[in-house]
């Protein structure tokens, strides 16, 4: 999670100086050795203290023998690669999914296999905090607070990812079911004494690549409602919440790279979802409602992510569909607050119906499952409609 | 009877001071560099001012000044105060129109006074504002803002500076009232002044010396000329000139009068017309070679950019370069000529942020034109078939790129 690397000069050499355009420019070698870097983390073993060679073209200011300076990405990398111990890798035949543990145990990679795109790439950005990783899943204890879990370092165990402060116990497992193109999300949290338990989920896109394609539709029984992101000049936010998801679920669409994420939970437990529309990108977040623990209640809550290629919504229902990266079948997914029964899907420009069965899954309710034979060629298939009972 | 009287003069120096790893200094740390300033020298009333959501930045606060030779001891004395309590404390100081790896908005306001009518003030502002863009081309200095890189040398006006120097409302002087954060922004309820805030936060301490001299010379000349308010497309020529200064800085054509002016020619004649005799200046050095060759701080901060090509390396590069002997003066010496732009139709830059279904309320965010003038160019992109308007009770209306 390592941006930059920062560094002190221990050697300078001039290798020439030149003008251009009127400038006076110096070319130096310099000797660097690491101290420190952007973000503050622990660095690799082996990193501080290591010395390099870097090049420099200088205009005006010649670094001094003890100078700090900011190594570019590229000589950072000279460094160090990308710090892959820091972060764990599930997968299944949709999806691949990364888990950065100093970041909050975050997800901060889900990627759809058979596009080979990332729903997120967390970037770095400047809180009140410091530098922090804007992008991925979050874990939260606040409805304001974004940032409550946002760098804490969990410890993974066999019973998963375990972040305690206090009194207070996390305990999150994750896990990708092998028919499924999703990823699960399971939480157990204890507080140790009487207390009111906010939870919820941070999912946040960051700015690079987002557009007005980028998109979160809401099915509220009534309605459907939608919210387009674009990054807006002013610095303040505007937040719309939306209650009453009777589907126990939300789908974001990246219309330009094809790629859904659909969200579920216990359409009971949800108390709210934020879309926060803001210059570093687009955040939506699932509060469940408040829980009220003792020092014996241990709070429970699942969320499951879906990734799909197409997907459809209307007032009652949100569906996706993936792709299975190794026999090709194509596999529907329904979350609806009324029973549907049939799917309708374009494959080749004809249309397909398709019974849908029911599927249920413990904390999350039912989904609502239909399998397509093997594409074998590269086809678009796109879900047309769905009939209720 | 004079306007001003008497005649004083400030400067509200925005900058940064950070940690070895570029992110923002502890707010103690800021405050006790702040408090150490304002000890240090008689009169200056420097402080804190909010960066939203992030913390604070340093406001370097000229005293009341009445000459250049004051300004010109108070830059200098409040600089040498930054870097010796930054030297202590172990914090690195930028002074720049943003921190190019964050991009947000860091100002140079100049404030000019006495003034105590409201109504007078209002007039002076009104008849000033056509020249705001002038001032903006002239201080042009954030072209690389986060992950935005030299589209436009003053990123901060295009984002109106986090919305802290937005158009100025023109408004009749008698029914006039406080405004925040215009661009000309009358300050005579709190202070005795009219506050110009388009200016970028400056790298080069001789740049800011001659810029508080020239904004206040030139304001001073125009409390002598007959005080008119601008007509329709006055304002609307400002608007758009503010925009093209923003992108293009001192290479920019501006309309003015309805016809095409390189800025830099305007700048010429405001600089001859400025009454530096009233602040006891004969006239100025960088300003003049910067308007002849039309090179701003920011095409200067470009060039530097390009030895390193990342934003973060080239943050600490900044703040090291610009820590020695005004390394922005010497280059200008010997910089080439830049060409003048062509003007890029306005309509151009509001079709580029339609995509589908985007908010009325977006694209005014986009220049902060009054909704008429707004409205002239989404139906002239309506008629012309690029764009199409949907009217939804909820959202009102909304345009989609065809």
């Amino acid at each position: 999670m390592i941006q930059r690397l920062i560094a002190e000069v221990e050697d300078i050499q001039r290798l020439r100086e030149f003008n251009d355009g009127g400038v006076n420019i110096c070319e130096v070698k310099l000797k660097v050795r690491i101290i420190d870097s952007i973000l503050k983390t622990k660095l690799p073993r082996g990193t501080k203290g290591k010395t390099g060679i870097i090049v420099r073209k200088c205009i005006h200011h010649v670094p001094k023998l003890g100078d700090h300076i900011v190594l570019t990405e590229d000589e950072t990398r000279k460094f160090i690669k990308a710090d892959v111990a820091t972060r764990r890798v599930l997968q299944n035949r949709f999806v691949r999914v990364e888990i950065l543990e100093p970041l909050g145990a975050r997800i901060g990679s889900l990627a759809y296999k058979p596009r080979g795109m990332d729903i997120f790439t967390p970037r770095l950005d400047l809180q009140k905090a410091g530098w922090l990783y804007y992008g991925g899943i979050l874990d939260t204890l606040s409805f304001d607070d974004v940032t409550s879990l946002w760098n804490k370092g969990y410890k993974y165990t066999a019973k998963g990812y375990e972040y305690k402060k206090g009194k207070l116990k996390l305990l999150k497992h994750i896990s990708t079911p092998r028919a499924l193109p999703a990823v699960y999300m399971d939480y157990s949290i204890t507080v140790g004494y009487k207390r009111k338990l906010d939870f919820g989920h941070h999912i946040m896109l960051p700015r690079h690549g987002l557009g007005q394609h980028n998109i979160v539709f809401m099915p509220l029984g009534d309605r459907v409602e939608h919210l387009r992101y674009q990054r807006p000049l002013a610095p303040w936010t505007r937040l719309y919440d939306y209650s009453g998801l009777k589907a126990g679920g939300f789908i974001h669409v990246d219309e330009q790279r094809g790629i859904c994420l659909l969200c579920c939970a216990a359409a009971d437990k949800i108390e709210v979802v934020r879309i926060n529309l803001h210059q570093q990108g687009l955040t939506v977040t699932l509060m469940f409602k408040r829980n009220e623990l003792t020092p014996t209640t241990v709070a429970k809550y699942r969320v499951l992510y879906l990734v799909g290629e197409s997907f459809y919504v209307d007032r009652y229902a949100v569906a996706i569909i993936a792709r299975n990266l190794v026999d090709k079948k194509f596999i529907s997914i329904v979350r609806s607050g009324k029973t549907p029964l049939y799917l309708y899907l374009s494959v080749h420009g004809r249309d397909i119906k398709l019974k849908l069965s029911q599927k249920t899954l413990p904390g999350i309710g039912t989904l609502y499952v239909a399998e397509h034979k093997p594409m074998l060629m590269p086809t678009a298939v796109q879900i047309k409609g769905i009939t209720y009972a | 009877m004079r306007k001003f009287s008497p005649i004083t003069f400030g400067y509200e120096w925005e900058c940064l001071l950070l940690k070895d790893d570029l992110s923002l200094a502890d707010e103690r740390d800021i405050r006790e560099v702040a408090n150490h300033v304002r000890a240090m020298i008689k009169g200056s009333e420097t402080g804190v001012d909010y960066i939203h959501m992030l913390g604070l930045m340093l406001e370097l606060r000229s005293p009341i000044l009445r000459n250049f030779a004051e300004l010109r001891e108070s830059t200098t004395t409040h600089i040498r105060a930054v870097y010796d309590e930054c030297n202590k404390r172990n914090l690195l100081f930028l002074s720049a129109g943003g921190h190019p790896a964050l991009g947000n908005a860091v100002g140079l306001h100049v404030h000019v006074g006495s003034i105590y009518s409201y109504t007078t003030a209002t007039k002076i502002a009104n008849s000033f504002m056509r020249y705001a863009p002038c001032f903006i081309a002239l201080a042009a200095n954030s072209p690389i803002y986060g992950d935005r890189i030299g589209e436009f040398k003053s990123y901060r006006i295009l984002t109106h500076a986090d919305f802290c120097s937005v158009t100025r409302l023109l408004m009749s002087p008698n029914l006039a009232q406080w405004h925040w954060g215009e661009d000309v922004c009358v300050k005579v309820d709190w202070h005795s002044t009219i506050e110009l805030r388009v200016g970028d936060g400056a790298s080069s301490i001789e740049f800011v010396t001659e810029y508080v001299a020239f904004v206040t010379a030139f304001m001073l000349r125009m409390a002598e000329e007959p005080l008119t308010q601008p007509t329709v497309s006055q304002y609307e020529e400002y608007l758009i000139n503010r925009w093209r200064a923003a992108k293009y800085g001192l290479q920019a054509t501006f309309d003015w009068d309805g016809h095409p002016v390189p800025v830099a020619d305007i700048l010429d004649d405001m600089l001859a017309m400025a009454r530096f005799d009233l602040i006891g200046v004969d006239g100025l050095k960088l300003i003049p070679r910067m308007v002849a060759t039309r090179q701003t701080q920011a095409d200067w901060q470009l060039m530097l950019y390009k030895t390193v090509n990342d934003t973060f390396a080239y943050t600490r590069m900044l703040i090291d370069t610009i820590k020695t002997d005004d390394p922005f003066t010497k280059y200008i010496e010997n910089a080439p000529t830049l060409p003048i732009c062509k003007p890029e139709p306005i309509e151009n830059y509001i079709l580029a942020n339609i995509e589908k279904e985007t908010p009325y309320g977006t694209l005014y965010d986009l220049l902060l034109m009054p909704y008429g003038m707004l409205d002239k160019y989404l139906n002239k992109l309506i008629k012309t078939g690029h764009i199409r308007m949907q009217c939804d009770p909820r959202y009102g209306k909304r345009f989609t790129r065809v």
